[in-house]
């Protein structure tokens, strides 16, 4: 990568993080969000504002290199965070809790919001976690307590 | 005649063993993503990952969070967490195996090969199997968070070796190097 193009990566991520994900609320929505600017089927990122901006590469490198970032936050999140993160972010969709539960156990959304090229052994990882902390939140909403003070108190 | 059938199958043996070390010489796929993975295990940032995703893994802070606030849930974390940290641990015998086959590349190709190197390295190697197998073990039998101190122990032993394979690689001809990885 040439240096020019190394500046505008840089500046295109900064940019990235000021004008968009810093009005994005917890990691795990700006994970969906970076996940949702890749093409499912070639894997590359689009971001057009960005691209107008700086360059199309750049803008593709800086999502890429944002997804990433934002990947490995939550992978080296102790449980606890991680609870909070999720339990935020189902908060912050106002839908019913119980209903985004069930889909996040059933379609395991989870699983397509990664960065391609990720450590297999940290991916799993995440969705372990996040298996976990589905549990942990489903409990109130079905009436078991298995935990004894909710997410949103750890905060 | 006794000899003789004995000699015989000790001759149809050391065929096909030398069938078989001619057959494995055309594994050429293999090999490249070997050498790539072995490249990438020699980056200082891929030593450091591993060994903080190891810590992640093996960390009591999640067990501890359970134990306090969803004590009913201790055997589902034990279970995923025993099989993420096996995971973990396979995937570090796949970049030491991955080292070793590139040293084995470059060792075909380098004439100049110093015995009391290749010992200390082939101990590392062992080493190192036996840290995994153990660590593999304790997992099993006590779980991920009880056998942290192996872990800490397999790393130690990784970083040895992946210093030794540095230092190896550091004395070759660069463009040998990459001849030897495009094989």
């Amino acid at each position: 990568m040439s240096d020019i193009s190394r500046i505008d990566v840089k500046g295109a991520l900064k940019d990235l993080e000021e004008r968009t994900l810093a009005f994005i609320p917890g990691q795990i929505a700006r994970l969906l969000y970076l996940a949702s600017t890749r093409d499912y089927s070639t894997g590359c990122y689009y971001h057009d504002g960005l691209a107008f901006r700086f360059t199309k590469k750049a803008a593709e490198m800086a999502l890429e290199s944002a997804h990433r970032e934002v990947f490995e936050g939550l992978v080296f999140s102790q449980l606890e965070v991680l609870i909070q993160e999720l339990d935020g972010f189902i908060k912050s969709t106002h839908a019913e809790p119980r209903k985004i539960l069930e889909t996040w156990k059933k379609l395991q959304p989870y699983r397509v919001v990664i960065p391609q090229d990720c450590d297999p052994v940290a991916s799993e990882l995440l969705f372990s976690n996040i298996r976990i902390a589905l549990a942990i939140l489903e409990a109130p909403q079905s009436g078991n307590p298995p935990i004894q003070q909710s997410a949103s108190q750890l905060q | 005649m006794m000899f003789a059938l004995i000699f015989l199958a000790a001759g149809l043996g050391l065929l096909g063993l030398l069938l078989v070390l001619f057959l494995r010489m055309g594994a050429q796929p293999q090999d490249r993503t070997d050498a790539a993975a072995a490249t990438a295990l020699l980056a200082a940032d891929a030593a450091l990952w591993a060994q903080q995703l190891g810590d992640r893994i093996f960390s009591p802070a999640d067990l501890e969070f359970i134990l306090k606030e969803a004590p009913s849930l201790r055997q589902k974390l034990l279970r995923e967490r025993r099989g993420i940290a096996l995971l973990w641990i396979a995937q570090r015998k796949d970049a030491a195996r991955a080292v070793m086959r590139l040293h084995r590349a470059v060792a075909r190709a380098n004439i100049a090969l110093n015995p009391g190197f290749e010992f200390k390295l082939a101990a590392n190697y062992f080493a190192f199997l036996a840290a995994c197998a153990l660590a593999e073990c304790l997992v099993w039998l006590r779980g991920p968070f009880a056998s942290r101190k192996v872990v800490t122990s397999l790393i130690t032993v990784g970083k040895r070796m992946r210093s030794l394979s540095e230092e190896l690689l550091e004395g070759l001809d660069p463009v040998l190097l990459e001849e030897i990885r495009n094989r």
